[in-house]
């Protein structure tokens, strides 16, 4: 009988546990700071770049004009970690003053491919959570530039569009196509 | 009955082992007080499991050095700052980062000064029983400021197959040569 509720226990824990990634992230964010967030209009557009780019199942939620108190990231990212688990590693941080912006990532290790959590904050577009998973040949390009990576800047300098953020310069070019992209819109309406 | 509420308890102490060594990250104390000040800071952490996953891919011939070299790190830790203007962090600032570097397990092998572009890179090693078990690298410019850290068995003469990756600064090489003369001639390059 008590290895019937241990099982149960570790089922319900393991449920639980696999839950957790952009959705935390969201739900989080929201009881923090009492704001809401909404899809991104026109991300199927994004999808031609990410063809063959390693980079699938995209999930996007955006806070519009909302950004991260300075004072406030440090607290913002114990609690994230915190309730995203243990499964879920840091991976990359990165804050700029000059530009205004926060980045927080995570990893998930996920059979043949890998889960990324980014939470980015920046001046253009607010607070944006990203949930993608990547290949091996995509997870290569974050391992080799982290830094660079993060930063998801293109080979010219300027910043890139939202959906370009996540798929790294060098992958978005190859167009050896290897992977079905999926693009999902975690909430297709504004909520503010 | 004892060991029934024995076993769980062993499996908690060997969780919390685990988990304290895969947090046994040698940040600088004073770093978070530096980055306070800096403009621009990024933290990498590559964790075992990550680095495992990377060398699975690194099938190349020319990534074999550095496939043998990352399988067998528990982490590479990347601490980077960037200041808006040179002379926001002194000597000062930085010393209490060499002074952890001075214990008995370490060493410090390669020094480059460059009077010319103001670059200062340290390279340390920690060896416990004749093995290398760690490796610290600290680079110093004008206006940034580069912590990284290679925890686990690591041949410095391989170093230059992981420079440039894994957020490592570009052009970093350590020669037996410069070793054993005790006169390093690391290039660091931008």
């Amino acid at each position: 009988m008590s290895g019937a509720w241990l099982l149960c226990l570790l089922l319900v824990s393991s449920a639980a546990t696999a839950e957790t990634g952009i959705a935390t992230a969201v739900r989080l964010v929201e009881s923090r700071y009492a704001v809401r967030h909404h899809g991104v209009p026109g991300l199927w557009l994004a999808k031609p770049f990410m063809i063959g780019s390693g980079v699938s199942g995209i999930k996007i939620a955006e806070f519009g004009n909302f950004h991260i108190p300075p004072d406030d990231s440090y607290t913002l990212k114990e609690q994230l970690s915190k309730s995203l688990g243990v499964e879920w590693h840091p991976f990359v941080e990165e804050w700029s003053k000059r530009d205004r912006e926060w980045s927080v990532i995570y990893t998930k290790a996920q059979e043949d491919k890998i889960s990324m959590l980014i939470v980015t904050s920046d001046n253009d577009d607010g607070l944006t959570v990203v949930q993608i998973k990547l290949s091996p040949k995509a997870l290569d390009q974050w391992v080799d530039d982290p830094i660079g990576s993060a930063k998801h800047r293109n080979a010219t300098g300027s910043k890139d569009s939202a959906a370009q953020k996540v798929v790294p310069k060098q992958a978005a070019e190859d167009h050896a196509a290897e992977d079905q992209t999926d693009v999902e819109i975690a909430s297709s309406h504004a909520a503010k | 009955m004892k060991l029934k509420f024995a076993l769980p308890s062993a499996m908690l102490v060997l969780a919390s082992v685990i988990t304290a060594g895969a947090q046994a990250i040698k940040v600088p104390e004073n770093w978070d007080r530096l980055a306070a000040k800096a403009d621009e800071v990024v933290n990498v952490t590559l964790d075992k499991k990550m680095l495992g996953l990377a060398s699975k891919f690194m099938d190349d011939e020319d990534d074999a050095a550095g496939k043998r070299m990352i399988s067998k790190l528990n982490g590479i830790y990347v601490r980077s700052l960037e200041f808006k203007n040179p002379g926001e962090f002194t000597a000062a600032d930085v010393e209490p980062i060499h002074a952890q570097l001075q214990g008995p397990e370490w060493s410090h092998i390669v020094s480059v000064n460059s009077k010319a572009e103001k670059e200062n890179v340290g390279i340390y090693i920690k060896t416990v029983n004749n093995q290398t078990v760690g490796m610290v690298i600290l680079a110093e410019e004008p206006t940034e400021l580069t912590f990284v850290q290679l925890d686990g068995p690591v041949n410095p003469e391989d170093l230059g197959e992981l420079s440039g990756n894994f957020g490592i600064p570009k052009g970093i090489h350590v020669t037996p040569a410069n070793r054993a003369q005790e006169q390093p001639k690391t290039e660091l390059k931008k």
